[in-house]
């Protein structure tokens, strides 16, 4: 089932699970229906396990309890399968995580298959390290974001809760993101734009 | 006898009161390693601080301090000199400030060869942290001033601004900074409900000014 599945959709893998598991069940003497939701059961705690999300808007509210509960960046993968439906993935805990970086740890590689990576984003807390001076510091996007929509060629967003957001698209030049910044809350950050690292060089075009 | 009294007493008010103080290495040394024992050391924000030295041209027996941080190369400028004391390197600023010719020998100026040798050397503004937003609220400025009647005893007391901006030009190290801009308002954290403008409890204690501190130097 396993090598079928990485062409169906996610409803779809949902779907057969629950009649396999409904069937399992018939012929085991039980009802049809007792089985019906064991079978999708089984399969949401094996997704639940592995973070995928049926949707957007599930992933990101898990990324971001995630994220407030243990204070390190959470970042979510989104994936296109063949018939064009999408799929979220919430990338497991890894080690080297902190406030200001997550590492991606990608889906079991037969979950991955006939899948696309088209998008990520991520969030992080409000506050970072505070400074020499002991004054809190504020987390936003930065240029690391840019360097990965571009090589990857697909739009990164930086979600700060409680501050907004920050999309970098894949473009060849460095550009400062489109920025979405509560206003009520950070009325003057729109003068504290990314910097690009060191090693970039604007590129200039030739007349 | 009365007489002889009232006048040494006077003259050590008169002394006092107009006794210029002159910055030294040593009172540098120790004013940094009292006010901001941390500095001169790097952090995980890869900054480097900067400490502001002013006096007034009639408060001549008070030096104010103040210091910021600064993350990125572009932020130094002319007024800014490096100053080096073992292990700790740090950007001084003195304005109005009388330093003795020993300090001025310490200090290395922004057109001096050595000023850009040591940043380099310091590996400052290479690894840039532009995935953080350094809040520079409250200033705090720190009046040092020799103790009435003493020679070698500094009383230090300090106050707060919020914002950063609201403190007098003279005592704010750099207004602009190459990557953000601060504020004139009062930062929106210090409001639970910023329509009402009822400024929370975190105001009032970030403005709660520091103990008062007594710096004993050596007399040599």
């Amino acid at each position: 089932m396993q090598s079928y599945g990485g062409n169906m959709t996610f409803t779809e893998k949902t779907a057969i699970a629950a009649v396999i598991g409904g069937t399992a069940e018939a012929l085991g003497g039980g009802k049809f229906a007792n089985g019906a939701v064991t079978g999708a059961f089984v399969m949401a705690y094996n997704h639940l396990m592995h973070e995928w999300h049926p949707s957007r808007k599930a992933a990101a509210a898990s990324a971001q309890s995630k994220t407030t509960e243990t204070g390190n960046e959470t970042s979510v993968l989104v994936f296109q399968d063949d018939q064009g439906e999408l799929c979220y993935w919430e990338c497991p805990h890894d080690e080297r995580n902190s406030e200001k970086a997550s590492y991606w740890v990608f889906p079991p590689e037969d979950e991955m298959y006939g899948l696309t990576l088209k998008e990520e984003f991520h969030y992080s807390v409000k506050d970072g390290l505070p400074d020499k001076f002991g004054r809190p510091t504020w987390i936003k996007g930065s240029f690391q974001d840019w360097v990965t929509a571009r090589s990857l060629k697909i739009p990164v967003t930086h979600y700060t809760i409680g501050i907004g957001s920050w999309r970098f698209e894949p473009t060849l030049f460095f550009v400062q993101p489109q920025t979405v910044i509560h206003r009520s809350y950070i009325h003057w950050n729109s003068t504290s734009p990314i910097v690009p690292a060191t090693w970039y060089v604007p590129y200039k075009l030739s007349k | 006898m009365k007489k002889i009294l009232i006048f040494i007493f006077f003259v050590g008010i008169f002394i006092s009161l107009n006794g210029q103080i002159v910055l030294t290495h040593s009172l540098v040394d120790s004013i940094s390693s009292k006010l901001y024992p941390f500095v001169g050391t790097m952090n995980a924000i890869n900054d480097r601080a900067i400490i502001n030295f002013a006096m007034h041209d009639h408060h001549k027996n008070s030096i104010y301090v103040s210091a910021t941080s600064i993350e990125y190369r572009q932020d130094v400028h002319e007024n800014m000199k490096i100053y080096i004391s073992g292990e700790r390197l740090f950007f001084v600023i003195l304005r109005n400030v009388k330093a003795d010719r020993a300090l001025e020998s310490k200090l290395i100026a922004y057109n001096d060869v050595r000023f850009d040798k040591t940043l380099d050397s310091i590996n400052f503004g290479q690894n840039t942290c532009s995935g953080c937003i350094i809040m520079r609220s409250p200033l705090e400025v720190f009046r040092i001033r020799k103790r009435f009647l003493t020679r070698n005893t500094y009383v230090i007391t300090s106050k707060k601004y919020i914002p950063y901006l609201s403190a007098p030009d003279e005592f704010i190290p750099l207004k602009k900074f190459a990557f953000s801009t601060e504020s004139n308002e009062i930062e929106p954290w210090y409001y639970d409900h910023k329509p009402l403008k009822e400024l929370n409890k975190k105001y009032y204690e970030d403005m709660k000014p520091s103990e008062k501190i007594i710096l004993r130097m050596p007399k040599k």
